[in-house]
């Protein structure tokens, strides 16, 4: 039987090119994604219905036929009703970014470290370069057994301190990251392996392979 | 090709063979050069760009001001030296990187580079019209590291002038020429599916020559590899990669072949432990292997299991395992990485399941994606690069048969990230969403990124179910539209920092630039209202006419049928995503030639998140694009409904796909639907072996402590049952019924057509109300504005007969109202 990783919940963080999008909490009012189910209840004959509808709202002649006119102030209208929907999304989203006063946005560490051209955001390779130095940054702060790599306690002391600092979003994905929280739990199969790797290589020969499953068969 | 024989008897051939003019010149040759430097001499800014070697061979210094270099011989002057002398014997190291550099002071680097696969390459006089050296025609194809050039003693053995050095010596005396190339290595037995054990033979017509071999995907080389010296068994699944060496030879280049047994395939690794020399973990990235046997033995898909491996092609990459998986190195267990950086050399195979013509090519492999990269996500896309740093610099294959390009830069091996097994919405799951969404855009009669389904395999571990995908790139553009590379733009949603306004904006240019593009959006912005603007983007008068004198900027009909797309999938995260409530773009691809009279196309891209709730309405207007930063295709669109004939035109295209049978009908999808399926019904077998358990399933019930793996006829095959019986029946009308209420749909009913079946060509027209008008040269009855157009002729009744070329146009005219265009070409 296939023995695979277990994967957290993700923290509901969705990236898509912006950090902005990444610091939205899932419990926020604005539908994420914004879907638009129309018609609610669609019959047998959705474009008969649709067009009795609006029929009934603009053949203003009432001869049965839109003409152009009155095809033109339905088209208007559909287009306000959407720009209508727009702006009240808007406001939901600006009123929430306001609540969240100075947690949006990077910290201005990071501001002062990584934004060279000064415009508030990473663009262009800004945001690598950040990750990068912050990810080498905190890497080397836990890292306290100097070895170069972050192992199991490390990352539980990362985690730890996750739970009981309030740190900004920008921190906190940096810390989830180093952790392998962001992405599900750190690997399973590594204290798996870890005591029949004989010759250190991290790669499976044949003789490790073996011993791995004669010890598995036998606990089992 | 000049023989050397032919040379040695005829001094004219000689002389023009070592390119030196007849009378007295400068003496003065190109030495040396290197045309693939990947790895040896680094410039001042540290690439490892091209370079020659110029050589004065005379006891006088020469002056080479006013001298020119170039690669071709119609171009003479292409790259001027500056004022440098070089002394007797002295040896001067000219990079040829395109950088063009002219400070003599400094390095010199001239305004062009060498192609790998061979070229002229000439040294001519201040008059632009002697030449003082050339290799002509063109130098051979050459080889990665290893230089050419004249050998030491070329003045006084005419008969090995030219050669390859195996180690390039640039700024000194050519060091000892290699005697020649070892010869690929043969193998005896063809690539691919084998079902019995089987004697493998490795040969070289070179004589003397020892061949070396590797069984874990590492090229081979003098240190690495086993010595061959007999048969070697090959009784499962194998990557075989050989090279021949001998003293004095260039190394024959590695060459790749797989051997698949199926049998032994379908029990790969089912405890979930790597394979023997595959690494326990991939740095970060989660890590999955092997085939689950609860598949494979579940008597349900035991035997079409097997049958699934043969009803795809495969491909094979085989490379060094560390390329892919080394914690520090490896680009699959850092995903995130990008550019060329994160490119590693590869071998690619192509294996038709029958057993016809596939291909083998060196070349460069990438992880693909955006999302996708992320940690949590053991199955990754690829993208294949071909170089000549690899090998050929183009695969040329008809990859996607008859209609679609023969040649690539570079394609895609996609795999299925928001609704798959592996990551994502695993109920979602049926593989299809994105080439479904590409399949209809080219059944519109748009371009498309074609694409088809395919087993992938890594150094011979299965890796399931992928999808090859084309770039939209320029040479995309050049394969299918004409014109030159370098003439197209190509733009997509990205990040691009705009230095002369100290700003990044959310569109990129990935080939050419954002000028055009700009212009688009500026022109729409500005409105499009009126005839006048409206038109002028096409590049037309007010009347529809052509006007030479404006750029077209958009093809409307290729915008319209895009969006059709668009809207029939409900797609929300292209151009437009709901992700970011509609205030931003996402997955959308631009392409125009500048030099020609085509506009902007559009592309389906990334459309996985289609096809979900059949009421889904992505018509906007939204938000999005109201910004240069945000700009997208759906917003140019939704300026474009503000004219009036753009929505007539709008109109005639939605008649033409949503009626009689039109690509996005409800019988048409289905049926294009239900064959893509069939298609992969088997193959997804294979993929629920391999990636079914990568996120498993309560069974009985979300108490249950049973887990099983996802399956086809478990799951995969419901979402395809909800789409084919359910969605796609209702989808084509409630699409419809949106876009009515835009004002695009008259409702004014056009004509309907009755052919003869005896193909005759002849047609009734019947309508309900008004007149019909029609033409039969393919010209509209209605003109720009809504007036009858002179040519178009008022039906009176009775039949009409099409000659063979001609095209039925037919619209009703009713109370100054025009239906939509029906055409025709009487054909059944």
């Amino acid at each position: 039987m296939k023995r695979n990783l277990l994967l957290v919940s993700l923290l509901g963080c969705f990236v898509s090119g912006q950090l902005d999008a990444l610091a939205q909490k899932r419990s926020s009012s604005v539908p994420w994604p914004l879907l638009y189910p129309n018609p609610e209840q669609p019959g047998k004959t959705p474009l008969a219905d649709m067009r009795k509808k609006m029929l009934a709202h603009f053949d203003k002649d009432q001869d049965g036929f839109l003409n152009k006119n009155e095809r033109e102030k339905m088209r208007l209208a559909t287009k306000m009703e959407a720009q209508e929907r727009s702006r009240r999304i808007a406001e939901l989203r600006d009123s929430e970014r306001r609540k969240e006063g100075e947690k949006e946005g990077p910290p201005k560490r990071w501001l002062d470290l990584y934004d060279k051209n000064k415009n508030n955001r990473f663009d262009g390779n800004e945001w690598e370069t950040a990750r990068s130095a912050e990810t080498k940054r905190v890497s080397v702060r836990y890292d306290t057994n100097k070895n170069g790599t972050l192992d199991d306690a490390e990352k539980k002391r990362i985690i730890g301190n996750l739970s009981r600092n309030n740190y900004n979003p920008y921190d906190a994905y940096i810390r989830r990251s180093i952790s392998g929280l962001e992405d599900g739990k750190p690997e399973e199969q590594q204290s798996r392996w870890k005591r029949f790797d004989s010759d250190g290589d991290r790669k499976a020969s044949r003789d490790e392979l073996k011993a791995i499953r004669e010890k598995e068969a036998a606990t089992r | 090709m000049i023989r050397l024989k032919t040379v040695m008897t005829h001094p004219l051939l000689l002389t023009m063979v070592l390119g030196l003019a007849a009378h007295a010149d400068p003496t003065i040759v190109i030495n040396e050069f290197a045309a693939i430097n990947d790895s040896g001499l680094q410039d001042e800014d540290g690439d490892h760009s091209d370079w020659l070697e110029l050589h004065n061979y005379g006891e006088q210094s020469v002056d080479l001001s006013g001298t020119y270099l170039t690669d071709n011989r119609k171009k003479p002057m292409r790259w001027k030296i500056p004022t440098i002398t070089i002394v007797p014997g002295e040896h001067l190291v000219i990079f040829l990187s395109g950088k063009d550099r002219a400070d003599p002071n400094a390095p010199l680097h001239a305004n062009f580079a060498l192609k790998g696969k061979g070229e002229y390459l000439g040294l001519f006089a201040r008059d632009g019209l002697k030449t003082i050296h050339e290799f002509v025609p063109a130098y051979p194809r050459q080889k990665k590291d290893i230089s050419y050039g004249l050998s030491s003693n070329w003045q006084k053995n005419p008969d090995k002038v030219e050669q390859f050095f195996g180690k390039p010596t640039p700024g000194a005396a050519n060091g000892k020429p290699i005697a020649g190339e070892a010869g690929n290595v043969k193998y005896s037995v063809r690539r691919g599916w084998h079902k019995k054990p089987f004697q493998l033979s490795l040969s070289t017509k070179t004589g003397g020559a020892q061949i070396r071999y590797t069984l874990d995907g590492t090229k081979p080389n003098e240190d690495n590899g086993n010595l061959y010296g007999s048969p070697l068994t090959i009784d499962s699944t194998t990557t075989v990669r050989a090279t021949a060496f001998k003293p004095s030879f260039k190394p024959s280049s590695p060459t790749t072949r797989t051997f698949l047994f199926v049998n032994d395939i379908i029990r790969q690794s089912p405890d979930g432990l790597p394979p023997e020399s595959f690494p326990y973990n991939w740095g970060e990235n989660k890590v999955d292997y092997g085939m689950d046997s609860r598949i494979v033995d579940d008597p349900r898909y035991s035997k079409e299991l097997i049958a699934g491996f043969r009803s795809l092609p495969s491909f094979s990459v085989v490379m060094n395992l560390d390329d892919l998986f080394d914690r520090k190195s490896g680009i699959y267990a850092n995903a995130e990485w990008d550019g060329r950086e994160a490119e590693r050399p590869c071998s690619v195979e192509f294996i038709q399941p029958d057993g016809s013509k596939g291909f083998q090519i060196d070349c460069g492999i990438r992880i693909r994606g955006g999302f996708s990269r992320r940690r949590y996500n053991p199955k990754h896309s690829f993208r294949l690069f071909f170089r000549d740093t690899y090998g050929p610099s183009k695969l040329d294959f008809p990859l996607f048969g008859n209609a679609g390009a023969k040649t690539f830069d570079n394609f895609d091996l996609r795999t299925f990230q928001n609704y798959s097994w592996h990551i994502g919405d695993k109920d979602r799951a049926i593989f299809l969403r994105d080439q479904f969404n590409r399949d209809l855009q080219l059944a519109m009669g748009q371009p498309a990124a074609r694409g088809e389904f395919c087993h992938l395999f890594i150094n011979g571990q299965y890796w399931g179910l992928y999808n090859t995908c084309e770039r939209i790139k320029a040479s995309f553009g050049k394969s299918y539209f004409g014109g030159k590379k370098e003439e197209y733009d190509s733009i997509k949603k990205g990040r691009t920092y705009l230095k002369d306004r100290n700003r990044s904006v959310g569109v990129m240019a990935n080939d050419g630039n954002l000028d055009a593009w700009e212009r688009l959006w500026k022109q729409a912005k500005a409105g499009l209202r009126t005839n006048e603007a409206y038109f002028r983007m096409l590049g037309r008068n007010a009347d529809g006419s052509n006007n030479p004198e404006y750029e077209c900027l958009l093809d409307v009909d290729n915008l319209i049928d895009y969006m059709l797309v668009i809207f029939y999938g409900g797609n929300y995260d292209a151009p437009v995503s709901a992700w970011g409530q509609n205030f931003g773009p996402n997955n959308w691809y631009g392409i125009r030639n500048r030099n020609s009279r085509d506009g902007f196309r559009f592309f389906a891209w990334d459309a996985e998140h289609t096809f979900r709730d059949v009421r889904e309405d992505r018509t906007g207007p939204f938000p999005a694009g109201e910004s240069y930063s945000g700009s997208n295709p759906q917003w140019i669109w939704q300026q474009c409904l503000e004219n009036e004939e753009f929505r007539i035109r709008a109109g005639d295209r939605i008649q033409k796909h949503f009626f009689n049978d039109g690509v996005l009908t409800a019988k048409s999808v289905q049926r294009r639907f239900q064959a893509r399926a069939k298609a992969i019904e088997s193959a997804v077998v294979c993929e629920s072996a391999r990636w079914g358990d990568s996120s498993q399933t309560p069974s009985g019930g979300a108490a249950s402590r049973e887990r099983r793996p996802r399956s086809r006829d478990d799951d995969w095959i419901h979402e395809i049952n909800r789409l084919a019986h359910e969605y796609f029946p209702a989808r084509s009308e409630i699409v419809l019924a949106q876009l009515y209420s835009h004002g695009i749909i008259s409702d004014m009913p056009p004509p309907e057509f009755k052919r003869a079946t005896d193909n005759s060509r002849s047609i009734q027209i019947t309508s309900s109300q008004g007149v019909v008008y029609y033409t039969t040269d393919g010209s509209d009855p209605r003109r720009i504005g809504g007036a009858v157009d002179p040519k178009a002729k008022m039906h009176e009744g009775g039949t009409i007969k099409l000659t063979r070329d001609a095209t039925l146009n037919t619209r009703v005219r009713y109370r100054n109202e025009w239906s939509a265009l029906l055409t025709t070409d009487g054909a059944e």
